[in-house]
């Protein structure tokens, strides 16, 4: 052998054990040496039986841990066959610490390899070098492609996204053409309607037809009128130009003129049930045409089963002339003389007969309502069997008795109320069914609530009792 | 007899009378109403409310002969006026209490 190239080939032996021996290098081969090992020696049938689990062989290194047997030394002995076949079978692909051999270094974290032009390079580190750069162009290939495809798809969403705005705009367009005439329903615009010469004739609202009000909405059979403000192409609602204001719109939102002046309630309102309209029919007598249905709706509040109940035990509401109730000779009795403010309802016991003036039912009446005042008399009279309930129930007595006695929670409505408890009750009872029928109430159902619960709750006890 | 004058606080139950009071008023044969509020505008106020007329129902009749009533005027400087002011102050916002 010529002695040039044993030296040679000594020296490469030597740099290879050299290279070898470093701690981080021999570590990742014994790694993957091992876990390569491992999983052969579960498939092969020479797989070691022992007690420990073959995870925990795994980890063990025979070198470091010896163990003792026949069965360790198999197992030592297949381990090592193992570690030669792989060192003798590593291509280029399996790992790159075994081609370069000393001309191979790693630097930093990113392990790239560079090589020194110094360092001999046999041919195996040359096919890498080749390969490295064939497969960074490929790389850089597919790079290229991937980019330019990712462009692509970007400019294919913009143009989407601005076909979809553009046919957004158009349907926008073509709603605000389209405008809808809508109902504006019944609540307090209804008393500004009648009262407001101006919006006593039709006028209309235009609103786009995704708006939640349409015509077919207004369902609840309290008629609105027609209301209509042309507000141009926009619609208030779409803040997208910012909010836009218009005046016409307040006047049907002004209500504030309204709640002074209420009078001449002309609207005709929902319909009553049948059975209601029956019981009504039976209660109420003689009564002109231009009122019948104002009290009907009022005394409707009652409830079917009071209403009966009155109507069993004979209870009849009159409507009077207007201003004539004092000439009744029972009125006129008890009157005293120089009376400048007439009453506008009266109840007799002996007839069980309540008489409401026509003019609180053409007009708004002041402070309370009589109608629904004397009828509660009447149920109250029916219910106390001969003499009045109130008298002799203990919750309206100790409510009675707690407010002249001036508890807190408790408090008198007016001077009348103060009188008996007949009118106490007669008092709460109209609050009770109170729906702003009236100017300046003296006590409405909120202040019945608000000021004097405990009758609010027997009251409204009482009328669940009695419409069972 | 004082009565303490509370503020009226809306709350979610109703409204309800307010922690701090904002002055006293009370009645007497002599001096007729007195108000004391610290605050000018309360004061006004209560002073407005309790000096004009006002109209109250009067009942008339009975269970034995026909239950009606009647509208009267009545003016300030009465007890009789001075207790239905003082039930009505919920109108202006304002709640009274007994003062102990």
């Amino acid at each position: 052998m010529d002695p040039l190239a044993a030296l040679t080939s000594q020296n490469q032996r030597y740099i290879e054990n050299t290279q070898r021996s470093s701690d981080g290098l021999r570590t990742n081969m014994l790694k993957e040496t091992k876990e390569k090992g491992r999983k052969k020696s579960v498939n092969s049938e020479h797989t070691y039986t022992g007690e420990m689990s073959d995870d925990m062989l795994g980890d063990m290194d025979p070198d470091q841990f010896g163990g003792g047997g026949s069965k360790a030394s198999l197992f030592k002995q297949m381990w090592e066959e193992d570690v030669e076949t792989l060192e003798r079978n590593n291509t280029p692909e399996d790992t790159i610490f075994d081609l370069g051999q000393g001309a191979c270094l790693i630097k930093g974290a990113d392990r790239n390899l560079e090589y020194e032009d110094s360092l001999p390079m046999d041919s195996g580190a040359q096919t890498m070098s080749e390969r490295m750069s064939q497969l960074s162009l490929e790389l850089e290939q597919k790079i290229q492609a991937q980019e330019a495809k990712e462009a692509q798809e970007a400019q294919e969403a913009k143009e989407a996204q601005e076909a979809k705005e553009a046919q957004k705009k158009a349907q926008a367009q073509k709603k605000a053409q389209r405008a809808n005439t809508v109902r504006i329903p019944t609540g307090d615009e209804k008393d500004y309607r009648q009262d407001n010469p101006k919006s006593s004739k039709d006028t209309e609202i235009s609103m786009q037809p995704g708006s939640s009000r349409t015509s077919e909405d207004d369902q609840d059979g309290l008629q609105g009128e027609l209301v209509k403000v042309e507000w141009g192409a926009s619609s208030l609602l779409d803040s997208a130009q910012g909010l836009l204001y218009d005046d016409s719109s307040k006047d049907f939102l002004d209500v504030s003129s309204s709640s002074k002046t209420n009078s001449s309630k002309k609207v005709a309102k929902a319909p009553l049930p049948k059975e209601l309209e029956d019981v009504l029919d039976k209660l109420i007598c003689e009564v002109p045409d231009n009122c019948s249905s104002n009290l009907r709706h009022i005394l409707s509040r009652f409830g079917k089963g009071v209403l009966g109940n009155c109507v069993v035990n004979g209870v009849k509401v009159q409507v009077t002339g207007s201003g004539l109730l004092g000439t009744l000779p029972e009125i006129k009795a008890i009157n005293s003389p120089g009376v400048k403010k007439a009453a506008h309802g009266a109840y007799i016991p002996q007839t069980h007969t309540c008489y409401v003036d026509a003019g609180i039912l053409e007009n708004t009446p002041k402070g309370f309502h009589p109608a629904i005042y004397y009828l509660a008399i009447a149920w109250d009279h029916i219910l106390g069997d001969g003499d009045f309930a109130s008298l002799h129930s203990p919750a309206v007595k100790a409510n009675f008795e707690a407010c002249r006695s001036k508890m807190p929670g408790h408090t008198f409505p007016d001077l009348l109320a103060q009188s008996s408890p007949i009118h106490y009750f007669a008092q709460c009872v109209e609050a009770y069914l109170s729906e702003n029928d009236c100017e300046c109430p003296i006590w409405t159902r909120e202040d019945l609530y608000d000021f004097d619960r405990s009758m609010y709750s027997y009251v409204e006890y009482l009328f669940k009792q009695g419409n069972k | 007899m004082n009565w303490i004058i509370f503020p009226l606080l809306k709350t979610r139950d109703g409204r309800k009378a307010g922690e701090f009071a904002v002055g006293t008023i009370s009645f007497s044969e002599e001096k007729k109403t007195t108000i004391d509020c610290p605050d000018g505008n309360t004061q006004n106020k209560l002073n407005s409310f309790f000096s004009v007329p006002t109209e109250v129902r009067r009942a008339r009749g009975g269970p034995e002969n026909a239950i009606t009533y009647e509208w009267e005027t009545i003016f300030p400087g009465t007890e009789e006026y001075f207790s239905e002011r003082l039930s009505r102050l919920h109108t202006i916002g304002f709640t009274s209490q007994p003062q102990e």
